[in-house]
C-alpha cells in the first residue's frame, strides 16, 4: 500500500509537468490547427539556456527561466509571423519537424549530446509528509505548474484577451468581425504556446538530466497526450497527463521502469481504437 | 455613410461581381435584393474586408477603407450580422455579447449597451449562461444582432437575418431592424423576403449575376414590373 501511494504521488507530480510541456502544443493545435512538431525541441532549448546561464554566469535558475521564457515567446511570435503563417497543414508540420531536428543538431553542436542537469542547490532534499517521500524539486515544480495552469485558465475564461483567443479558435471570421486582430491572436498564441513548453523544459531540467535528442522522445509523448486528452482540449490535456503520469509511475514501480515509456503509446492506441475524440470530445 | 464604387470581386478565376455601385446615406435603410448566387453576400463581405476586391473603391463615412483589414474597418463603427449568424457555439450567450464589445470604444459603453440589448431581446437575458450553440435558430439571430449592437455601430449590415425563421418570427426580426433604424442606426439589408424588406426600407438595389440591374425608392421598386414578376410573385 505504501509503495502504491508513493507511486501515485510521484505519478501526479510527473503528470503535472507532462501537462505543462504539452499544454502549449494543445493550445497551438486548438487555436490554429497546427501540430507544432518543434514544441519539445523548444522545451529542451529552454533547459539548455538556463543551464548555460546558471553554470557560466551563475544566474539563478528561476531568473534564467523567466529570461528563457521571454526569449521563447519572442521566437514563437516571429516564427509564426514570418514562417508558419505562410504555410498550412502538412507543410507547416513538415517545416516545424525540420525545425525540431535543426534545433536538436544545433544543440548537439553547441553543448554536445551528453547528459546535463540544472542544479538548484536549495531544492535538493525532500519533504516528508505522513511518511511519504516527496522530492523538493518535484514538489516545487508541481506548484509552479499548478500556478501556470491556473493563470492560463483564468486568462482564457475571464479576460477579453482570453475570450478573443477562444472566439478565434471557434470562428476566426466572426472573431474578425468583432474587431479582433486575428493574425495578432495567432502570433501571440504561438508565442505563448512555445513559452509554456519553455517553462516546462526548465522545470524538467531541474529534476531530470537532459540531452538534445531527448526532444524526440518528448514530442512523441506529447502528441500521445494531446490525442488522449482530446485534440485541442486544455482540460483534457491536464487530465490525460496526470493519468499517463500515474500509470507510468505504477508500471515503473511494479513492473520495471524499462516499460514505463510504453504506457503513453498503449494509451494512444487504445484511445484511437475506443474513443478517437479523446477524453474531452472538443476543443478547450 | 457608405459608398461602393465599381466593385469587382472574384473567387480565384471566377468573377462574381462585375462593377457594383451604390450608396447608403445616414439614417437610411437600404435593401439589396437578388436571386441566390447573385453576389449579395460577396458584396457585404467585401465591404467589411473579409474578401479582397479586384477593383473599385469602398468608402465608410467618407474614408476610403480598401487597404484596411477587417478589425480596422470595424473601428469605423460598421458591423456585419453575417449570413447564418456565425455565433461562437462553445461560448455562452454572455461571452458572445462581451466579444461584441471587444473594441475599446465599445467597452466604455458596455453596461448601457448590454442593458439595451437585453431590453430589446429579453430572451437573451434569460439564456445568458447557456452555450450559444444550444440556442434555437431565432435566438441565434437575436444573439447575432445583439452581438453586433454591443459594438455600438453607426452602420449595421444584415445578411439575410430572417433565413430559416418561421414567418411570424421573420416579421419580428424585420420590425426590430426597422426599430433600430428609427433609433438612429443606418442600415444595409440583404433579404430574400423582398416584400417585407422593401416595406421597411427607404431605397433598394437589385443585383443579378453580379451586376446592378435596378435601383430606386422602395415603393417605386415594389411597383416595378421586373421586381413584381421575379421577386414578388405577382
Ligand atoms: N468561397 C467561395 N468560393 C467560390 N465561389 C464562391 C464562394 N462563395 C461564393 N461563391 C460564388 O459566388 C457567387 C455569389 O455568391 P454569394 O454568396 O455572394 O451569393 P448571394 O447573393 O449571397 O446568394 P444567397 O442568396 O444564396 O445567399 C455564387 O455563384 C457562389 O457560388
Ligand atoms: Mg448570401
Amino acid at each position: 500500500m505504501n509503495l502504491f501511494i508513493q507511486a501515485v504521488i510521484t505519478g501526479v507530480l510527473v503528470g503535472g509537468i507532462y501537462a505543462l510541456v504539452t499544454l502549449g502544443l494543445t493550445l497551438i493545435f486548438g487555436v490554429m490547427d497546427i501540430g507544432n512538431a518543434a514544441q519539445a525541441a523548444f522545451a529542451i532549448l529552454a533547459a539548455y539556456i538556463v543551464y548555460w546561464l546558471s553554470s557560466l554566469y551563475h544566474v539563478d535558475p528561476f531568473i534564467g527561466m523567466i529570461l528563457a521564457t521571454g526569449l521563447l515567446f519572442v521566437m514563437g511570435f516571429y516564427l509564426y509571423k514570418y514562417i508558419v503563417y505562410k504555410t498550412s497543414g502538412l507543410m507547416a508540420f513538415a517545416l516545424l519537424y525540420f525545425l525540431s531536428i535543426f534545433l536538436e543538431s544545433t544543440m548537439v553542436f553547441v553543448w554536445g549530446n551528453t547528459y546535463r542537469g540544472i542544479k538548484v542547490p536549495y531544492l535538493s532534499g525532500s519533504l516528508q509528509i505522513y511518511g511519504y517521500y516527496i522530492p523538493l524539486d518535484r514538489f516545487i515544480g508541481f506548484l509552479m505548474v499548478s500556478a501556470v495552469l491556473a493563470i492560463i485558465a483564468y486568462v482564457l475564461k475571464y479576460t477579453y484577451f482570453g475570450k478573443a483567443i477562444r472566439a478565434t479558435m471557434q470562428n476566426p471570421y466572426a472573431a474578425a468581425l468583432m474587431g479582433i486582430n486575428v493574425d495578432r491572436i495567432y502570433q501571440v498564441t504561438f508565442g505563448i504556446g512555445i513559452a509554456l513548453s519553455g517553462i516546462a523544459g526548465v522545470i524538467l531540467g531541474t529534476i531530470y538530466s537532459f540531452y538534445p535528442s531527448l526532444q524526440g522522445v518528448w514530442i512523441g509523448l506529447m502528441f500521445a497526450i494531446v490525442v488522449f486528452g482530446g485534440m485541442g482540449s486544455l482540460s483534457g490535456t491536464l487530465i490525460g497527463s496526470i493519468i499517463i503520469g500515474i500509470i507510468s509511475s505504477l508500471v515503473a514501480t511494479y513492473v520495471s521502469s524499462v516499460w514505463a515509456p510504453l504506457v503513453a503509446y498503449v494509451i494512444l492506441v487504445l484511445t484511437l481504437w475506443i474513443k478517437p475524440s479523446g477524453i474531452k470530445g472538443r476543443k478547450i | 455613410m457608405l459608398e461602393v464604387k465599381n466593385l469587382e470581386v472574384s473567387y480565384g478565376q471566377l468573377k462574381v461581381l462585375w462593377g457594383i455601385n451604390f450608396t447608403v446615406k445616414k439614417d437610411e435603410i437600404v435593401t439589396i435584393i437578388g436571386p441566390n448566387g447573385a453576389g449579395k453576400t460577396t458584396t457585404l463581405k467585401t465591404i467589411i474586408g473579409l474578401l479582397k476586391e479586384d477593383k473599385g473603391e469602398i468608402y465608410i463615412k467618407g474614408e476610403k477603407v480598401n487597404n484596411l483589414p477587417v478589425h480596422e474597418r470595424v473601428k469605423k463603427k460598421i458591423a456585419l450580422v453575417p449570413e447564418g449568424c456565425e455565433i461562437f457555439p462553445y461560448l455562452t450567450v454572455q461571452e458572445n455579447l462581451d466579444l461584441g464589445a471587444y473594441l475599446s470604444d465599445a467597452r466604455k459603453r458596455y453596461k448601457e449597451n448590454l442593458e439595451s440589448v437585453f431590453k430589446l431581446f429579453p430572451r437573451l437575458k434569460e439564456r445568458r449562461n447557456q452555450l450559444a450553440g444550444t440556442l434555437s435558430g431565432g435566438e441565434r439571430q437575436m444573439l447575432a444582432i445583439g452581438r453586433a449592437l454591443m459594438s455600438a455601430p453607426e452602420i449595421v449590415m444584415f445578411d439575410e437575418p430572417t433565413l430559416g425563421l418561421a414567418p411570424n418570427l421573420a416579421v419580428e426580426v424585420l420590425k426590430t431592424i426597422k426599430g433600430l433604424n428609427e433609433t438612429g442606426y443606418t442600415i444595409l439589408l440583404v433579404e430574400q423576403n423582398v416584400k417585407m424588406a422593401l416595406k421597411i426600407s427607404h431605397r433598394g438595389y437589385v443585383i443579378e449575376n453580379g451586376r446592378l440591374i435596378l435601383s430606386g425608392e422602395a415603393d417605386e421598386l415594389m411597383r416595378n414590373k421586373h421586381v413584381k414578376e421575379a421577386y414578388l410573385g405577382l
